[in-house]
């Protein structure tokens, strides 16, 4: 496998790892112009101090958080990730429908996330792809007030 | 070098566009392989064997109209083949939902998801494992899913 290839996947096992435990990472794994999307969100991250800065609330926002590598794939400047991250949501967490507060429920959930890497190695884009209303249901939160058109949608024109 | 297989694996992801698009439960259960086994939001105790993925689409099929998928990348590696695509359908027919029966709405909805198969030696879906968000995917039919 080509050296490009072993050092993107170490990227991807260390941003995954780092779910829910440690934002301070994301500086040595994003490009300052990165661009996240994830359901939650909707609008996306643009820029590597926003991406921290939302990770730095899910940080906050749980208590042993666990996220593992299910399968990592790869072709040219994309890579692949399945993941699966347990934890206890045992802060605010902050999403655009609203605050949930603290429920100190144990939550389990799976999801993928899809990576494009610039020339330097590092993650220029991140879309994530999970079920927003599985969460909830873990988190006993209605998901009534969640806006549609994500910015993947968007993205994909 | 680029391995012959794995461009294989990526056909079938193609195959499984195709027979989307077509709305074909038969030409979409033939991808799969006669154990095989799927894994999605809405279906927590999975979808198992060929013809239940058969029976499971088959409804899909008759409540959606007008599918359409547009991939955004596919990504291969060893027995695994991951892509991401934006499906857009128009909802014409009663759609079985979590949160009950849900008649023709005759709305246009968009999600964007991603699948990752494992492809056995017969070049078969064994599992298919599709992240999406059905929030999102309920609101825009017209659904809370917070209430079921």
């Amino acid at each position: 496998m080509a050296t490009v290839e072993v050092a993107r996947e170490d990227i991807v096992r260390r941003q995954i790892k780092s779910v829910g435990r440690d934002a301070s990472v994301d500086d040595a794994l994003y490009a300052v112009d990165a661009v996240r999307y994830d359901p939650i969100t909707i609008q996306g991250m643009k820029g590597r101090d926003a991406i921290r800065k939302w990770h730095e609330m899910l940080v906050k926002a749980s208590t042993d958080a666990d996220c593992r590598v299910v399968s990592i794939t790869s072709k040219g400047d994309t890579a692949a990730a399945e993941w699966v991250v347990t934890g206890i949501h045992s802060g605010p967490f902050e999403m655009p429908m609203g605050t949930i507060a603290t429920t100190n429920r144990r939550i389990t959930f799976r999801g993928a996330t899809f990576y494009r890497f610039n020339r330097e190695g590092l993650i220029a884009e991140h879309r994530d792809y999970f079920d927003v209303a599985g969460l909830l249901q873990q988190l006993g939160v209605s998901a009534k007030d969640q806006v549609a058109t994500p910015g993947i949608t968007e993205l994909a024109h | 070098m680029p391995q012959t297989v794995e461009v294989a694996r990526e056909e079938v992801f193609r195959k499984f566009a195709d027979a989307l698009k077509h709305r074909d439960a038969n030409a979409l259960a033939a991808l799969h392989a006669l154990d095989a086994e799927l894994n999605l939001p809405f279906r927590p105790e999975g979808v198992k064997g060929r013809d239940a993925v058969r029976k499971f689409n088959e409804p899909l099929f008759k409540a959606l109209q007008d599918i359409d998928i547009r991939t955004l990348n596919i990504a291969a590696k060893g027995d695994v083949v991951a892509a991401e695509f934006v499906l857009t359908a128009r909802h014409t027919g009663a759609l079985e939902m979590p949160t009950g029966t849900l008649p023709p709405t005759n709305r246009q909805v968009t999600l964007p998801a991603a699948v990752f198969f494992r492809v056995n030696h017969e070049g078969l879906i064994a599992e298919a494992r599709g992240y999406f968000d059905m929030a999102n995917f309920l609101q825009q039919l017209g659904v809370k899913p917070g209430k079921s």
